[in-house]
């Protein structure tokens, strides 16, 4: 018996390590189609990437607690950003990947009450606790964006603009990718600067 | 946050050096105003007497390794960072996350300043964040050449504005003011003593060329391959090593890089990041070999800056 455990303890093992592997060798580059997923937002409402087929879609991974969110929270940048393209038709999830017990997990109602007193305005806040769709992404830090196109191809991964830095004053001396992106796209351009290097805190997987 | 291992597996303890009169943590645990108050107003002393600050889960000091400076000669100086235990800073790529050490001088007329000398970094966290800096007591050397009509007998004040980024779990931005005087005289130097043997041993950790071993790099579409051929008198075995990219967004940091065997060296193995679209020309950063590269197997971090060759 205790034999039998251990054989399908070793199998079950060596399952879970192939299915760590094969998650991890699908990061997505730029230019392939960006994987699907579905997450609850704050609301309990389920999105699912392939239900936004013919959108744009933005992908913000979020951590109120990193000091590199609160440069752009705290200045009101990334809310601008969420209410200029939400209000071009475009669709722009935050996501949080923390896991319970580490800095940035929100149970759904403080996400909801996040938004709220932030004064954002995502289309909603999706809570990814156990960092599947974080991993599936590649998402490293707080913030890291990604774009996806209308026909569903990842456009942009990377950072939310070119100083890595979590001064607010460096804001408007930057060049914000992001909105450069989302201007190409909506003016039917291809995306000039695909990738960057994102930067900000360690996104706190569980 | 784990630690990954990397340079410095066998770093020394440095916890009992001697710190000088920085007042550690003075804005941690404060309890009451009146406290606060007292402690906000004996650190500025402190600052203002030392040139040394303290923040949250770090301390920061300009210390020099000569106790006076000759005109047009070139000297040491080194910004001090110590981290409180399980604290760590970045190193000048920082990985996956963080943000490098910046280091802003203000040097009399005519005093010039060269680049940071980055030690060998360590490596922090887990796939899919992994990040490049030092935990313990980092010493950032810098070379500064004073003006050749420096008069002797006169004081120079050196300021190096030092922002930093401390993470453990969560990160705390940190900065300081830090100022160092000291007198010109027409003599050699004395080192001082209270920092020339961390300068000493911090040089020995720098990375450095090591042109009896030859290194080539090559780039393929998903991969980076680095060819280290070993001098005649290297008769071990190669294990255990490692590449840091100075460049970022080059190289995937969380996959494993792997050494196999090649011809009369070896071949390590790197996976390139879903960032790089378009390749740099060359290709640089520090190679790191528990063995070390040197016949007495020490100096363990080997500088390489090479063309990028398409691979065929």
């Amino acid at each position: 018996m205790k034999r039998y455990l251990y054989f399908t303890g070793m199998i079950l093992a060596g399952f879970f390590l192939a299915l760590s592997l094969l998650t991890q060798a699908a990061e997505t580059s730029v230019g392939e189609t960006a994987p699907d997923f579905t997450l609850p937002d704050s609301n309990g409402k389920a999105h699912s990437l392939s239900g936004y087929k013919g959108k744009i879609v933005v992908l913000e991974w979020l951590n109120h607690g990193c000091p590199f969110v609160q440069k752009h929270y705290n200045s009101g940048n990334m809310q601008k950003l969420q209410k200029i393209y939400t209000d071009k038709g475009i669709i722009w999830f935050s996501v949080i990947s923390s896991a319970p017990g580490k800095q940035g997990y929100m149970t759904p109602e403080e996400a909801t009450e996040a938004v709220k007193q932030k004064k954002a305005s995502p289309t909603g806040v999706l809570l990814d606790p156990e960092g599947t769709v974080g991993k599936l992404y590649g998402a490293k830090t707080t913030p890291h964006m990604f774009i996806i196109n209308s026909d569903g191809v990842l456009v942009y991964n990377g950072g939310i603009d070119d100083i890595r830095s979590a001064n607010p004053a460096d804001i408007d001396k930057a060049k914000n990718y992001v909105q450069m992106a989302l201007d190409e796209l909506l003016a039917g351009k291809e995306v000039t600067v695909k990738t960057s290097q994102p930067y900000g805190c360690s996104v706190k997987y569980k | 946050m784990e630690f990954l291992g990397g340079c410095y597996s066998s770093r020394r303890q440095v916890e009992n050096m001697k710190t000088g009169f920085c007042v550690k943590k003075a804005f941690q645990n404060v309890h009451n105003t009146i406290h606060s108050v007292f402690l906000i107003a004996l650190s500025i002393v402190f600052i203002i007497l030392n040139g040394c600050s303290s923040s949250v889960h770090v301390e920061a000091e300009l210390v020099s390794e000569v106790r006076s400076i000759q005109p047009g000669r070139a000297f040491s100086v080194a910004v001090r960072l110590k981290m409180d235990e399980h604290w760590h800073t970045y190193w000048r790529n920082p990985g996956d996350s963080g943000m490098p050490t910046k280091i802003t001088w203000q040097l009399p007329d005519g005093f010039t300043v060269g680049e940071v000398r980055w030690p060998c970094p360590q490596k922090f966290g887990e796939p899919p964040v992994v990040s490049f800096g030092y935990a313990g007591e980092a010493f950032l050397i810098t070379e500064v050449i004073a003006e050749e009509n420096t008069k002797p007998g006169t004081e120079v004040k050196i300021t190096a504005i030092v922002e930093w980024l401390a993470c453990k779990e969560s990160c705390i931005p940190g900065s300081a003011e830090l100022s160092l005087s000291l007198p010109v005289k027409d003599i050699i130097p004395d080192l001082d003593m209270r920092w020339a043997g961390r300068f000493v041993e911090t040089r020995m950790n720098l990375p450095r060329a090591f042109p009896d071993w030859k290194i080539r790099a090559s780039a393929g579409s998903s991969n980076i391959l680095i060819q280290v051929d070993p001098p005649p008198w290297f008769k071990d075995e190669l294990t255990g090593l490692a590449f840091f990219p100075e460049q970022e967004g080059m190289i995937d940091y969380s996959k494993t890089q792997s050494l196999k065997k090649s011809g009369n060296g070896y071949v390590l193995e790197i996976r390139r990041s879903v960032l790089s679209v378009s390749l740099p020309q060359r290709l640089h950063g520090i190679l790191f070999s528990p063995k070390g590269w040197s016949q007495a197997g020490q100096e363990r971090a080997f500088y390489i800056d090479l063309p990028l060759h398409q691979q065929e």
